[in-house]
Formats: structure tokens, sequence, C-alpha cells
């Protein structure tokens, strides 16, 4: 048996630059340590590598490889002690085992992960069967990535032992390396016991009370309670708002397609510089309406398509009985009214409202340009056949966005090598070209989402309460956080949650603390006690 | 590189033409025996962070929210916090041998963001709407500066290891450029960590998940892990001097990938759904 291993900081400080080498100094005792070194981590991948040709993936054999190989390594540093302690306890290996963990993150990143079989047969070819031999396709999962977790576990645990015990000197070592081993802990607990599935949810529609776990490649849906019913009562998203701009167009490098280059702010009067010595100003902006269509065209599941004016009742072939409530050109939804509108006249995204099935029946929009759209809420296929119309402009009691954003054209002066000549640039209509490649456009910009949110009810046993979920603003029902995940653009009123139960997340937080209070320590706050005391 | 789009912006010419005239004194400042070329180099340095602050409040006010959005807005952020830090550090170790390269990353930055022009001010998606936003990018983004600032000085060891220091550029002491560059990994260190905890705690608000094994999350533990091993191997004999500066330049090459080489990954498009909304 050895003696006991001098404390790495018990070696003395030679200033800013504060430094106690590992106590290996000779030649040949570093060569020895690196060989140890080079043996723990690539046994560490090889055993992993091979056990895993019989054990499956999963988190559970991920967890259970990483404990085992740290327990095995840790035991047999403390029975021989000596070379092969100072060896794995080392800043060495612990450089040694940073890097290999930084490959192998490298390495996820590189080949694709979690896809079929096939997909790296058809990628890699004759070097498939490597791939996932060596489970590069779940490589977060292998157990060899397992090993080399084990390794810095026993690296963190053993460096930990040979400076024990605390003291105000070291707290900032033992705060990240103990922060970093209850992490891992906690990625541990949430990879055996965390629960993560979906809700799928409908305004106004039937309360769930289940979570749907989505499981790669498992076509069949499995549920499990949720310990509470959760019912959507109102589905709010938020658009920002949409404007109609000139943007400018230039070739892309390879030249196989236009690139947005500039959408140009709405001013009126202001000179903006464009390519090849060549400028131009917005005149005027126009409102160049496009007339409303006096007839609509509607196609049910079966038959010929069927016309319809805005306020008649017709009966598709399919027996569906239809009436026609309103018409906008070009949809869009007020942010501010919380209203179906029209950004502009002309018909850039076309939609007909209607109402199925008499007057109980439901309401929806249809949109011309998301044809056969089926409901998802299970309701009947109709399909809007949009064509312009030739009627003169008439309003047609159409609710109005803002003046500025309606006007579909822009005059422009365009000066070009010195001669001015003025262009009408109209919304969905050919663009201008100024010189060989630059091409000027009128179109709408913005309209993306801002913000989505469900009106909850949640009833646990006789309790009720209501609730808004929204992105960044979780919701704790029982032992359950629900999150706001995602919404559907065709369908307003469907809303759908992210459901997590993970019991290891406290113990990542409480890590996450320690690291972020204890890497400062360690820097800024040890240097200065170090000093003081000497 | 489309310089039409400049005409418009002069605020922002004028911002990379003061940083390029800094890094042009810094350069003299080198060769000159007087301290008269070094204070002009910090002069054009502080009025062009002045520029550099003013595009970024303006950017701020235009959009509506931080303007951190796009890799234009980040660029354009990356210059300032580059010629901060520089500055901090040229008063602290009272030095102005490394300005030119530290101007010559500020001013590359807004050379960059030139190519990167943002054709509209795009809004941001409800994801980004949190608290955790300012910090979580002011943190890293001081802390990829001080990570440049330590590879600039990593390179001045490697590439200038004999350097006469002239009066314009005092060098206190006995300072050594490896003790330079390894404060200033230790500060980016300690941002790097900020930033991941930062990250991974709202993704776990946002998303549900506090690590998904996402590409952007992958390589920015990767950049965690490279400059802990970089601090470990400082306490391993044989790996300071040389050694130790270039792996500082590899470990910013790390950092440069994370942020900038993201769509260059296979699985770059598969990231985008966990980002979605």
């Amino acid at each position: 048996m050895q003696p006991e291993l001098p404390s790495p900081d018990a070696a003395p400080d030679t200033g800013a630059a504060a430094q106690f080498l590992d106590s290996s100094s000779g030649v040949g005792a570093r060569r020895r340590q690196a060989e140890i070194i080079a043996l723990a981590v690539g046994g560490a991948v090889a055993v992993g590598a091979v056990a895993q040709q019989w054990i499956p993936p999963g988190p559970v054999p991920l967890v259970a490889a990483s404990l085992l190989f740290a327990t095995a390594i840790i035991a047999s540093s403390l029975a021989f002690r000596g070379k092969l302690l100072e060896s794995l306890s080392s800043y060495r290996l612990a450089a040694a085992v940073l890097l290999s963990l930084s490959l192998a993150s490298v390495l996820g990143t590189l080949v694709l992960q979690g896809k079929p079989v096939s997909f790296y047969q058809g990628q890699y070819g004759a070097a498939a069967p490597l791939i996932l031999a060596l489970r590069l396709d779940d490589l977060f999962h292998s157990l060899w990535f397992g090993g080399l977790v084990g390794l810095m576990i026993s690296s963190l645990v053993l460096s930990a032992l040979r400076r024990w015990p605390i003291t105000r000197r070291n707290a900032g070592f033992f705060a990240v390396h103990i922060g970093l081993l209850i992490i891992l802990a906690g990625a541990g607990i949430s990879a055996v016991f965390a629960v993560k599935g979906r809700i799928h949810l409908r305004a106004g529609g039937a309360p769930a009370q289940s979570v749907v776990l989505a499981r790669d490649g498992e076509p069949n849906e499995l549920r499990i309670p949720l310990g509470a019913s959760v019912q959507l009562e109102k589905f709010d998203l938020d658009r920002y708002r949409e404007q109609l701009r000139v943007c400018l167009y230039r070739p892309s490098k390879n030249g196989d397609r236009y690139e947005l280059k500039v959408a140009f702010e709405n001013e009126i009067g202001a000179w903006h510089r464009l390519p090849g010595h060549a400028s131009f100003r917005i005149k005027e902006l126009l409102s160049d309406p496009v007339a409303p269509p006096a007839t609509h065209r509607l196609k049910g599941a079966t038959g010929e398509p069927v016309t319809i004016r805005v306020g008649e009742t017709v009966t598709l072939p399919d027996g569906l009985q239809v009436k026609a409530l309103r018409f906008l050109p070009h949809f869009t939804f007020d942010v501010e009214t919380k209203q179906a509108t029209t950004a502009s006249d002309s018909p850039i995204n076309p939609a007909l409202e209607v109402e199925i099935g008499g007057p109980a029946g439901m309401r929806r929009w249809l949109f011309a340009n998301v044809p056969g759209f089926s409901h998802a809420g299970g309701g009947p296929e109709l399909t809007y056949l949009f064509a312009p119309g030739n009627a003169p402009p008439a309003d047609a009691g159409v609710p109005r966005a803002p003046a500025e954003s309606r006007s579909s054209a822009a005059l422009l002066v365009i000066v070009e090598q010195g001669v001015a000549r003025e262009e009408l640039l109209r919304v969905g209509q050919q663009p201008v070209a100024v010189g060989e490649e630059t091409l000027l456009v009128y179109e709408p910009r913005g309209g993306d989402p801002k913000s989505f949110r469900s009106q909850l009810l949640v009833r646990t046993g006789t309790e009720e309460k209501r609730a808004v979920l929204a992105v960044n603003d979780p919701l704790s029902v029982g032992d359950w956080s629900l999150y706001q995940a995602n919404f559907d653009p065709q369908d307003p009123t469907y809303s759908g949650l992210e459901a997590v139960r993970d019991p290891g997340v406290p113990w990542v937080f409480a890590g996450f603390g320690l690291l972020f209070l204890g890497v400062p320590y360690a820097f800024y706050v040890r240097p200065r006690l170090r000093r003081k005391e000497d | 590189v489309d310089l039409f789009l400049l005409a418009e912006h002069p605020l922002f010419t004028a911002t990379a033409a003061a940083y390029a005239a800094a890094f042009v004194f810094y350069v003299l400042a080198w060769k000159s025996a007087r301290p008269f070329m070094g204070r002009i180099a910090t002069a054009s340095t502080v009025a062009a962070m002045g520029g550099n602050a003013a595009l970024i409040v303006t950017r701020w006010l235009a959009a509506d929210r931080p303007p951190f959005k796009s890799l234009f807005e980040t660029m354009i952020f990356l210059a300032l916090c580059i010629a901060l830090v520089y500055l901090v550090m040229e008063r602290l170790y009272a030095t102005r041998a490394f300005g030119a390269l530290a101007t010559l990353g500020s001013a590359g930055a807004l050379f960059f963001a030139i190519a990167k022009w943002d054709a509209e001010l795009v809004t941001l998606p409800p994801a980004l709407q949190s608290g955790w936003f300012i910090p979580h990018v002011v943190v890293y983004f001081f802390g990829y500066a001080a990570l440049f600032f330590a590879t600039v000085v990593s390179a001045m060891q490697l590439f200038k290891p004999n350097f006469r220091l002239r009066a314009g550029t005092v060098l206190r002491g006995e300072m050594l450029l490896e003790d330079v560059s390894y404060h200033s990994i230790r500060f980016g260190f300690v941002l790097l960590t900020a930033g991941l905890v930062v990250g991974a705690v709202w993704a776990k608000g946002a998303w549900g998940d506090y690590w998904v094994w996402d590409p952007k999350e992958n390589w920015s533990l990767v950049t965690w892990l490279v400059y802990a091993a970089f601090l470990h191997l400082r306490h391993v004999k044989g790996w300071r001097g040389n050694r130790a500066a270039w792996l500082a330049i590899a470990g910013f090459a790390v950092v440069m990938f994370t942020y900038l080489g993201m769509e260059m990954l296979p699985t770059a498009a598969e990231s985008a759904h966990v980002y979605q909304g």
C-alpha cells in the first residue's frame, strides 16, 4: 500500500500564474501516467463499444454502464492507490476525458441522430454497418459514450477525494466538481424517469385527461394519465403586422435564385441607392384595387365544383349544404381588433368564410392558397377555388386594414444612368427590373407569429382553475409541467402542448447553481484568499 | 458584397472606418517611440465604440426589441464587445500592444456584417421573448470577446516572441503574454459557464427540456469542454508556452464554428424544429 498522496493544493504557488503540476515529474513517470490514461480512455470506449453489441440501447443501460464503469475505476484506484490513483485523479486525465467528450459531441453533430437503419445504409453505404455497430446513429445513448461519462464521474470523484476536506480555499473547486456530479446525477434521473409527451387540444373541444407519448418509429400512440383534466377554452394567435413593402431582389451567389436584399420603408420621397449607379424613390402609394370576384367556386369531396355568391346557400354534389358568408382578398388577422381582415385589395391570400350544414353548423375560413385542406378536426372536405373577378371595383363591405398597408401599388421614380422614369409596382404583378440584375417587387412582409397562448380550464379532483399557458410561461399541473409547444396555422382552434414530468430537473438546476457560483469563486475569490493567507 | 447598402447607413460606415483607422494607428504605435500615436489609436477606438453603441441603440429602437436576433445584429454587438473587452485590458495591463489585432477583430466583425446584411427588421418569435434572452446573449458575446482577446495574445506569443515594445505600447513589468491570455480565458470561461447554464434554464422554461442534444447546444458544450481542458492542462507539465497558445487558438476556432458554422452541419436542418415557435 502506497502512502496517502499529498493534496495538489499543498504545492507551492508561483505568483499570478498559479501552478501546481501533477506530481509525476520524471520523464518515465510521465510516460507511465500517459499510458494509464490512454488505457483508461481507450478502455472505456472499447468496453462500451463491445458491450453494446449484446445490450440494447436505452437510458437505463446507459446510466447503469456509466455508474458501473465509474464504480469499477474508483474502487480499483482506491484499492491499488499509487500510480493508478494518481493518474486517474490527475489533471491530465481530466483534460483527456473533456477532450474525448468534446470529440464525441462533435461526432454527434456530424452524423444525423435517430434515423431509421435504411437512412444510414443509403447515406454511408459500406460504412453503414460500422456506424450502426458503434451506435453513431444514437451516439448519446451508446455505451461507449456511457463509458466516457463513467470516466468523467470517476475523475470528478477521485480528484475531489484527493482534495478533501472542503476549506475556504478549495470551496470553488468543490462547488464546480460536486456541481458537475449533481448535474450528471440529475441527467441520469431525467434519462431514466422523465416522461414527455403531447397534449392536443381544440378550442371548445373535449377536455384532455392523458398525455400522448410520442416515441419515434412507434406507430401505436401510448397514452398515460395526466391526473387532471385540461380543457382549451380559447386559443389566441397574434401575428406581427403585415405590411406591403418595395423589396429589392438580387441573384444569389450561385445564381440559382433571387435573394431579398432590402425591404424598404414605405417613406414617400426618400431616395434609395440601388446597385449600378441607379436610385429610386416612392412617389406615391396607390390603392389599386382589384375587383372582388362576383362569384366563387367550391369543390366538395366528390363531384364538380359549384358556383356560389357571398350571402348565397348552395348544396354540393356530395350533399353538403354551404353558405358563403364573406370574402377577403388578402386575409390577415388584425392583432389589435382580433378580427379577420384584409391587408390589401389584391388577391394575395383569398379567403372565403363559409357556414356548413345550416345555421347551427360550423363556420370556417377556406383559403384558396391552401387547396384541399381537410379540417384537422374531422370536418367535411371542402376546397375553395379562386378565380380573379373582372367586375368594377366596389366596396363590398369588407373590413379593412389601415390605409397605408392597403395601398396595393407603389408609384416609383427610378433614375438609371441619369435618366428618370416612373414605374408602377403592383402587388402580385411583374417585378420592375433596374439594370441587369436588380428586381423591385411590391410584396407583403412580416406577419410572423408574435405570441400564442391557450386559455385553459384545469380540473384536478374537485378543484377547478383557469390559467393561461404561453411560450416561455409554463404551467404546473400536479407533477407535470405543461408548455405551449405549437399551433396549426391552418386551424386557429388547435393548440399543441408539451407535457413533461422530469424528477431530474431540481438536481440539474442545483448543480447549475453550484457551477455558476463555483467557477468565479475558484478563479477570483480563491487567489485573493491565497494571497491574503500567504 | 453589396456596398450600395452602405449609402443609406453612414453611421455604420463611419464606425467601421473608425475601427479600421484605430487598427492603422495601433500598428503605427508598434513602431513609434512616442506615446502620441498610441493615444490617437485609443481615441479612435473610443470613437468607434461610440458609433457602435449608437448603431445598437438605434436598431433597438427601430426594431422595438433587443437587437440580438440575426447574425447581422450579433456581429455588430460582437464588434462592440471585442472593443470594450480590449479597452479594459489596455488599461489593466497598461499596454497597447494588442490593440491592432483587437481592433482588426472589431472591424472584421463589421465587414462580415456587410456580407450578412439584414434585408429587413425581423420580428422576435415567441420563444425568444423571454427575460433570459438579453443575459444569455450578452454573457456569451462578452465571453466570446474575452476569448478572442486571449487568441490575439496567443497569436502574438507565437508569432512575435521577441516583440520589442516601444514607448507607444508599453507592457507593464514582466507580465508574460501567456498569463495575459490565461487571465482572459479564465474570464471568458466564467461567462461561457454562465451562458450555458442560462441557456439550459431558459430552454427548460421555453420547451420543457434543459438539454436536447441540438447541434448548437452540442457545439456550445464542445467550446466549454475544450476551454475546461485548457484550464486543466495548465497544471500538466509540458502544456504551457506555445502548446497552450495553440490550444487557445484552437479553442477560439471552435467558438467561431459554434457561432458561424452551424449551417454547414448535416444536423442543422433537423435542429430547426426544436426552435419552432
